[in-house]
């Protein structure tokens, strides 16, 4: 019954999102009743996807085993939350979850549409098209509703590493509202390019949904690497992972976006490049979702075994030659762009972070494509990991920092040093004061050094920059604060980015000094062992083992000291789930200021543990930065405007 | 004054601390890739083969054997996949060609639109 409910939903969301694309063909060549055409076939699509997901959830949340998806992914000792989260844990839940976030969107960008709305109406053909092809793949291939003709007592549980830890519930919704998010500006895009619209009205329209898509897309991206960091039991947060990267590509290449619409909408220059950088996004957020979700990266060979990947993979193939078709076709209509005045300039510095950042999208994928093309085309094997990834990304990140702290307070046209060097000055010596107080506190790193120099460099600039405007809007110390904030509110855009901007700063000092000062020791101990290392003590009391309803856990109970001072009391385990064979990790991580301890326990064999102990210094900070990006990206949302002004103060006198 | 001491201090702690002196294990665990993981350096994994390896290794340094050799002593062993960072050579290099072609296109383009500035006074 849920089953057949569930079904029905995809198929009318699969129908609806048929007509979603044809009215929305038909409005894009004659516009007229844009909106009039649009709005029921659109409610519809959300309302099918809505009822689809609601009746996942429903089978999941009452155990209806004869749903194959449930018998698979849930049990009755699941515990509630990751039985809602199993709804897009796996891979057919994951695509009606695609689904009804994509639903959402082309609800919300349908608002915007009226009545002989060219452009929106063909936006919306372009978001009815794309949800054709996912609908389409829930009512065929990656169908969640197949039944069982015997329904099982019980089902198989949940997956092991999502009940582990509750942030592998957020984790896939905060990526796919990303990944999905940046449907919107594609569908925009190319409607505009297939209408041959110039100018920067679909970029203006779609501004706040890259920025929203985007956000999400960080915050994603650090979820992920948190739930890494909290689970996995290794220490690090960052592997250079296939499907690590697959998320890392759309973030890098849709960072490049959401820069160079800036040009655009300042400058009217790059049109044609801002096409191709939001069709690149797009299609490599579903090349991403084809290698997660393709079990391609396990072996190329078994890919097929689902049809899923290679229905995915042409997917793939037919955006990415029908968009560089249009592109090449349509290009040169849009494409009228005046020519840079000079490098040195905040257009300049943009192209210069547009060329880093997709050079760093680029070197990503190389290394990410290259061993599954190589064993695919001659069946050899090529492994490429971190020495080779950090080769590139380490210089280039220094770069990207470098001009993410000139360019903000770097004028357009022409900058010249008489105005670009006031704004500087104070902020390089600062720098430098940091980097050299680092090296004086022991530090020899070079990596380390670079970091904390230009890190505090991009920091110094945006706060001197915010000062000095604050200054010129009134002397007197008292409003200082009042003002700052009108400011920074004002002019959401720009300061949005600027906090984007620490957090960034922040996150690249952060993993410097972890990614160079993390430290392991391996312990072998028996119960009332104790240890020393680097200043503290442990002392490991006695094992101890629990039976949770959904597994088994077994740990050891841990002593902290440093000095005569107890620290802490640690428990990290190991935990037996019914349909895992290796246990999973559960490490004791405790959080400080300057360092983190983290615990994971090894091995538990009749009382004698292998424990493996992690300093990792300055984690917080990690986090710290990557919520504080997302923040700026939410920014102009966050904050409204008070009203619409044409030009905000601000802005203006960067220009001066 | 503050800008040239504080370069100072930097260039100079920098050159005296030797950056290469790191962790010779270190540096080639994370080279070598636990046969059993489908990405992760012995470095980085946890398992008992990845544990053995890097012990093998500290063994080997010990041993005075050279970087090279150990590289070697294991792509022969496991194969060249068994090497986090493909030598550049033969079809590895199409991971070095790919991004350099992107850069040297990249830069001609950028170059390309830069005009030659108006003489209307500017500057």
């Amino acid at each position: 019954m849920i089953a057949l409910a569930g079904f029905a939903g995809i198929v009318v969301a699969l129908s609806a999102a048929v007509v979603v694309a044809v009215q929305g063909v038909r409005e894009f060549l004659s516009p007229g009743a844009a909106r009039g055409h649009l709005r029921l076939p659109v409610l519809v699509l959300l309302g099918g996807a809505a009822v689809a997901f609601g009746a996942l959830e429903l089978g999941l949340v009452v155990n209806d085993f004869s749903i194959e998806y449930v018998a698979n992914n849930n049990s009755r000792d699941t515990p509630l939350l990751f039985t809602i989260a199993s709804g897009w844990a796996a891979l057919e839940g994951s695509i009606v979850l695609w689904g009804l976030v994509l639903a959402g969107y082309t609800y919300v960008a349908f608002r915007t549409v009226t009545d002989d709305d060219k452009l929106g109406a063909g936006a919306m053909a372009v978001m009815g098209i794309v949800a054709v092809f996912f609908f389409g793949l829930m009512a065929t291939a990656a169908n969640p509703f197949t039944t069982l003709d015997v329904a099982p007592l019980d089902g198989r549980g949940a997956n092991p590493l999502l009940q582990n830890n509750f942030l592998m519930a957020v984790h896939p919704p905060l990526l796919y509202l990303g990944f999905v998010g940046f449907t919107v500006p594609f569908a925009f895009g190319i409607s505009a390019l297939a209408g041959g619209m110039q100018g920067s009205m679909w970029l203006e329209r779609t501004r706040r949904w890259s920025l929203v898509a985007w956000s999400f897309l960080t915050l994603g991206i650090a979820m992920g690497a948190l739930w890494s960091y909290q689970v996995l039991g290794w220490g690090g947060y960052w592997a250079w992972d296939p499907v690590e990267n697959a998320s890392l590509i759309p973030w890098l290449v849709g960072t490049a976006f959401i820069h160079s619409a800036i040009v655009q909408r300042r400058r009217g220059m790059l049109q044609a490049w801002n096409m191709m950088l939001v069709i690149a996004t797009f299609t490599l957020t579903i090349l991403g979702t084809f290698l997660t979700r393709s079990g391609v990266i396990a072996s190329v060979h078994s890919f097929t075994q689902s049809a899923v990947g290679p229905a995915l993979l042409s997917f793939l193939g037919v955006i990415t030659v029908a968009s560089l078709g249009l592109f090449a076709w349509r290009a040169h209509v849009v494409a009228s762009s005046p020519r840079l005045e000079s490098l040195a300039s905040r257009e300049g510095v943009f192209l210069a972070n547009n060329l880093l950042l997709t050079l760093f999208g680029v070197m990503v994928l190389t290394g990410t494509l290259a061993p599954i093309l190589v064993e695919a085309f001659t069946g050899d094997q090529v492994s490429v990991g971190r020495p080779w990834f950090d080769r590139l990304s380490v210089p280039l990140g220094f770069a990207l920092l470098l001009a993410m702290g000139i360019g903000p307070v770097t004028p357009y046209r022409v900058a010249r040093p008489s105005v670009l060097w006031p704004r500087l000055r104070t902020p390089i010596r600062l720098a430098l004061v940091a980097g050299a107080l680092t090296v004086l506190w022991g530090v020899r790193s070079l990596n380390v050094v670079a970091a904390v120099v230009l890190g505090s460099f991009v920091i110094a600039v945006i706060i001197r920059h915010l000062f000095d405007l604050v200054q010129r809007a009134s002397s007197r110390r008292g409003e200082i604060p009042a003002i700052a904030w009108r400011l920074v509110r004002n002019d959401p855009g720009y300061w949005g980015g600027q906090i984007a901007h620490i957090g960034v700063a922040l996150v690249a000092i952060a993993i410097a000094v972890s990614g160079t000062f993390s430290v392991r020791h391996t312990f072998q101990m028996e119960p009332g062992d104790t240890v020393d290392f680097d200043g503290y003590t442990v002392t490991y009391s006695a094992p101890f083992a629990r039976n949770d309803p959904h597994r088994f856990v077994l740990g050891a109970e841990l002593e902290l000291s440093r000095g005569a001072r107890r620290l802490a009391e640690l428990r990290p385990s190991l935990n037996d789930y019914p349909n895992a064979t290796q246990a999973i990790p559960s490490p004791a991580v405790r959080t400080g200021l300057t360092e983190d301890l983290y615990f994971s326990l090894v091995r538990l064999e009749a009382g004698a543990i292998t424990l493996d102990v992690f300093r990792n210094p300055l984690m917080w900070l990690l986090w710290v930065g990557a919520i504080l990006t997302a923040v700026g990206g939410f920014w102009p949302l966050l904050v409204r405007r008070p009203q619409r002004t044409i030009r905000p103060e601000p802005e203006e006198a960067v220009r001066v | 004054m503050i800008t040239v001491a504080a370069l100072a201090v930097i260039v100079v702690g920098l050159a005296a601390g030797d950056g290469r002196s790191g962790d010779r294990v270190e540096a080639l665990a994370a080279e070598i890739k636990c046969p059993v993981c489908p990405t992760e350096s012995v470095a980085d994994s946890t398992t008992q083969i990845a544990r053995d390896i890097k012990a093998e290794i500290a063994a080997l340094v010990a041993d005075g054997r050279s970087d090279d050799e150990i590289r070697t002593l294991y792509a022969s062993r496991y194969g060249e996949q068994i090497l986090l960072d493909p030598p550049p050579r033969g079809r590895n290099l199409i991971l070095w060609a790919v991004p350099a072609a992107f850069l040297i296109v990249g830069v001609g383009a950028v170059a390309a639109r830069v005009r030659p500035r108006v003489p209307d006074g500017a500057d």
